[in-house]
């Protein structure tokens, strides 16, 4: 009877011990294992940090040779100085995981597609869309080519990974930042390989976009006429003002590959795969001293992403024999990306080019081991993929490689039933990249030609450089790795069978776009068309911006005697350049005699609106309904199309109201008159009244622009008390303050460089503690909103007594 | 007296060795408590109960009037309970399950080794 007794006591004990270790599905919501999380010694409370900082301030770590010193300033910017390069790229690993390590592993787990490993079987699609699409295998080509030719640089790498594992052996399961605990998971070891994936993971967000089937799709619908008229490749020559100035002089023998006769495989595609985000994108414009009032460089960058919780960007500032370079640095990479060091200043903006294209396959039978190609049956390379998935058994998935790539398309992923289209991508994202070589030696230029030879390495995700020197030089270069296309090559559709469709060449880095001090005394560029049609090579991409770059060089061409602070309201600026090349011809084709009253009011506002999306007028979300309603009725037949094609730009849709009215899209097939421009325009219009209205009795109690655009920074978990919203703040997509709902200026840089010296200001939505309980987690995002830019402390040496550190940390080696 | 006492020890030795170790030395702790010392299976609950609950309650009380219920807000936002304070019973009562029943396990668990008095005739 005791036993007994005993017994069950014991098992009901055991049970209850592991149930409460245990992470539960309960009524179909994950439960963190309440045991471990709402213990008060270990679970979430321990995250509750009542310091901005709390690294023990002297520190013995077994991987750094020599005395390490890490300073923290007031925005808890790191300033580290190492007396050489390995302990200063493992100390940056060590720091940079103490603020961010939970989000550095978890971006890096989500390119390699492993979150089923975390979420289970709902993020299945989204991990083998990942692996198919090759990130992983991008980045494991990358590393190996890398460790081969690169010994000394990989071995910084070595460094930067030992740091970051120094920090993850010291964590017990107390210390983990509340996700692992949210999710019930803890960090695992780094490696020089998670680099490499990071540069995947750059290009999936910069280089992956393109519309190749959509086109196809498009084409094979409606003809060759009304394709032209939907996408032209350069909608108005007058208006596009590219990177590289008009009537810049290219002085090299290009290399030119024909136009074959080609036919394209003619298919109606079914595109699945997410896309990059259309709107990301960045700002960056120089000016020289011949523009500036004290005669020195200013420079600016701004990179438009996806706006997050933790940022993007982690700045930092490092210091070793030979380097000293403050800047935005990506967490989980050893470099500054976006910065400065003495004597230059350089900046990017993603250089728009078509760097996707998809090869249709012909496989001899159903094993799928040789496929067609130049007349010949050519083996195919097989990669079976496994997928651990949290309480569900592992799933595997086969990708077949050919030498195009990856065959994303198959019988096993993207085709509806009955039909199987096989579609091999070809991506420069596959090949391997030196980036990590460029950026490592672009930290280290003192001067343009460095720079110049620095990028040479360049073969990420294409990037406009836009750079300043404490010399006086401007320049900027179009870098990355361009295959030579002849016209409208993998615009559409490719034939993988045919010889003549493979990319035949890459653009020798010299005939890359560049401009070193134009006359204009400013280099700008803001993601628009890269050249004018003088360049010889061809150039295309389905996604050029059109309004930020001419708003910013409308703007510079006629500043001048300008200062830090003009460049600060220039990255700050509203200017809403569509609305204010379509709104007065929308509002005109109202007939305001006829008005109501409420009617009346709503085209009093637009009227009196001055195109400035500021975040206290009501202008701008008028139009923006308005303009919204308007695309959604014109392109009613795009949407609503059985083949997946796409709505034009909003430049080229401008374009066909104004010159186009006889467009049969813009007459509403589903009545029996026939529409005309001014009809859309003023069906929208009543209809945004009614959703106007509608939302102020449902919503809002206003229609001020910031509350109605309700711009959202999210925590990459999506979980809204990490996210912080209805932030107070201007712009919109397509203007250059380019924050719209869930998008805009991830970080605002300028910097004046003259007379041997530096100076800098930042200022980025988050904070610098990725740490959801840290009293500082997102401190940042009011300044960032209203423009209040830091001033960085950027010292060769520092004074850790001096006002402005506020924390410092020794590390001795062990 | 010999309840609260049993109390105490075990919320002592909870809040000195679970920094220490893992949480579930909450479970540990009075397990070994409840052995070592006799009582009854009831009074072996209780004083697991509250030695544990109590002091898991109390602290995370603590830890949470620091923080001004800043982060515990968030979480409890995220677990979707509403009210912070929630959390802070809910690790009180979680606690004290979890080392109510490894008191009594460790009670029962004496008693297997301890043979029961003889009752006399006479009393």
């Amino acid at each position: 009877m005791k036993t007994f007794k005993f017994i069950f006591f014991f098992l009901v004990t055991l049970t209850l011990g592991i149930l409460l270790n245990t992470r539960l599905i309960i009524a179909g919501n994950p439960v963190p294992p309440l045991g471990k999380f709402l213990s008060p010694f270990h679970g979430f409370l321990q995250n509750a940090e009542n310091e901005a900082i709390d690294l023990n301030k002297s520190l013995k770590l077994s991987g750094v040779k020599e005395r390490v010193s890490v300073y923290f300033d007031e925005l808890y910017i790191p300033h580290i100085f190492a007396q050489n390069e390995e302990d200063l790229f493992f100390t940056q690993g060590y720091v940079t995981a103490y603020h961010r390590l939970w989000q550095m592993e978890f971006q890096l787990l989500a390119a390699e597609g492993r979150i089923s490993e975390l979420l289970g079987r709902q993020a299945l699609k989204f991990d083998r869309e990942q692996r198919r699409i090759g990130l992983k295998y991008g980045a494991k080509n990358s590393e190996e080519v890398f460790k081969k030719e690169e010994p000394e640089l990989y071995k910084l790498l070595e460094a930067y990974s030992n740091g970051i594992n120094s920090y993850i052996n010291r964590l017990s399961y107390a210390d983990y930042p509340v996700e692992y605990k949210l999710l019930d998971y803890r960090p695992e070891k780094w490696t020089p390989y998670k680099c490499f994936l990071l540069t995947s993971n750059m290009n999936s967000l910069l280089s992956k976009g393109e519309m190749d089937m959509e086109h196809t799709n498009a084409i094979k619908k409606w003809g060759r006429e009304v394709f032209e008229i939907l996408y032209p490749e350069r909608p108005s020559e007058e208006l596009i003002d590219p990177v590289i100035p008009k009537n810049t002089q290219f002085n090299f023998e290009s290399i030119t590959v024909d136009k074959p006769e080609v036919k394209f495989p003619l298919e109606f595609l079914n595109p699945v795969l997410h896309k990059q985000n259309p709107d990301n994108g960045s700002n960056s414009f120089v000016v020289n001293g011949e523009k500036t009032a004290n005669g020195k460089v200013i420079f600016t960058n701004q990179p438009d992403l996806s706006l997050n919780l933790p940022s993007i960007w982690y700045l930092a500032h490092l210091n070793a024999p030979n380097i000293n370079v403050m800047g935005a640095t990506l967490p989980g990479a050893p470099y500054v990306v976006i910065g400065f060091n003495d004597s230059i200043a350089w900046g990017n903006t993603n250089a728009k080019r078509d760097l996707v294209d998809w090869y249709y396959i012909q496989f001899k039978d159903e094993k799928r081991n040789e496929y067609l190609y130049n007349d010949n049956w050519v083996p195919t390379k097989t990669e079976v993929e496994k997928f651990n998935i949290r309480g569900d058994d592992p799933y595997y998935d086969t990708i077949i490689y050919t030498h195009h790539g990856p065959v994303v398309y198959d019988k096993n992923f993207g085709n509806p039933a009955g039909s199987i289209i096989n579609l091999a991508m070809k991506w420069t994202a596959h090949m391997p990249s030196k980036e990590i070589k460029t950026l490592y030696l672009g930290n280290k230029a003192n001067n343009y030609n460095q720079f110049v030879e620095a990028f040479n390495y360049f073969t990420g995700p294409p990037q406009n450089y836009s750079f300043g020197s404490v010399s006086g030089d401007i320049a900027l270069w179009v870098n990355g790795k361009f295959p030579v296309k002849w016209e409208e090559q993998g615009k559409f559709l490719l034939d993988g069978s045919n010889i003549k469709h493979e990319w035949k060449a890459f653009m020798p880095q010299s005939h890359n776009l560049h401009t070193l001090n134009p006359s204009q005394n400013f280099v700008s560029s803001a993601n628009q068309h890269a050249a004018d049609t003088t360049y010889p090579y061809y150039q295309y991409d389905y996604n050029y911006e059109y309004y930020r770059g001419r708003r910013i060089n409308d703007r510079l061409r006629i500043m001048s005697n300008i200062t830090v602070e003009d460049m600060m309201k220039l990255q700050l600026d509203n200017f809403n350049y569509n609305a204010f090349e379509v709104l007065p011809m929308m509002l005109d084709s109202l007939d305001s005699a006829s008005f109501t009253e409420i009617e009346g009011n709503y085209y009093e506002l637009l009227r009196q609106w001055d195109f400035f999306n500021n975040p206290e007028r009501q202008g701008p979300s008028i139009y923006e309904q308005w303009w919204t309603n308007l695309n959604n009725e014109l392109w009613d037949e795009i949407d609503s199309s059985e083949v997946k094609v796409y709505r034009p730009s909003w430049f080229n849709t401008v374009k066909i109201l104004k010159e186009n009215p006889d467009f049969f899209m813009i007459d509403n097939k589903t009545t029996p008159m026939k529409e005309t421009v001014g009809d859309l325009f003023r069906t929208t219009f009543q209809k945004t009244i009614k959703d106007l209205e509608n939302y102020l009795d449902e919503e809002g109690n206003s229609l001020l622009w910031y509350e109605f655009k309700n711009t959202t920074i999210r925590h990459l978990l999506r979980l809204n008390p990490f996210s912080v919203d209805k932030i107070k703040i201007g712009g919109n997509r397509h203007i250059i303050n380019a924050a719209s709902k869930r998008h805009g200026p991830s970080l605002r840089m300028v910097v004046e460089l003259g007379n041997g010296e530096i100076n800098a200001w930042g200022v980025y939505p988050g904070s610098q503690t990725g740490n959801t309980g840290n009293p500082l987690y997102a401190h940042m995002i009011k300044d960032w909103a209203s423009g209040k830019y830091k001033k960085l402390l950027f010292e060769k040496s520092l004074n850790p007594s001096s006002q402005q550190i506020v924390y410092s940390v020794i590390i001795q080696p062990k | 007296m010999k309840l609260i006492i049993r109390i105490i020890v075990i919320g002592v030795l909870t809040y000195f060795l679970s920094s220490l170790s893992a949480w579930w030395i909450a479970m540990v702790i009075p397990f070994f408590v409840c052995f070592a010392f006799p009582s009854s299976s009831l009074n072996a609950f209780v004083a697991g109960f509250l030695g544990v609950g109590l002091t898991w309650m109390g602290y995370s009380w603590i830890l949470d009037a620091q923080n001004e219920s800043a982060f515990s807000y968030k979480i409890a936002a995220i677990m979707q309970v509403g009210d912070p304070l929630i959390l802070v019973l809910a690790a009180g009562i979680i606690g004290g399950f979890a080392s109510g029943f490894s008191a009594i396990s460790g009670t029962c668990f004496r008693q297997l080794f301890i043979k029961p008095k003889q009752k006399s005739l006479y009393t």
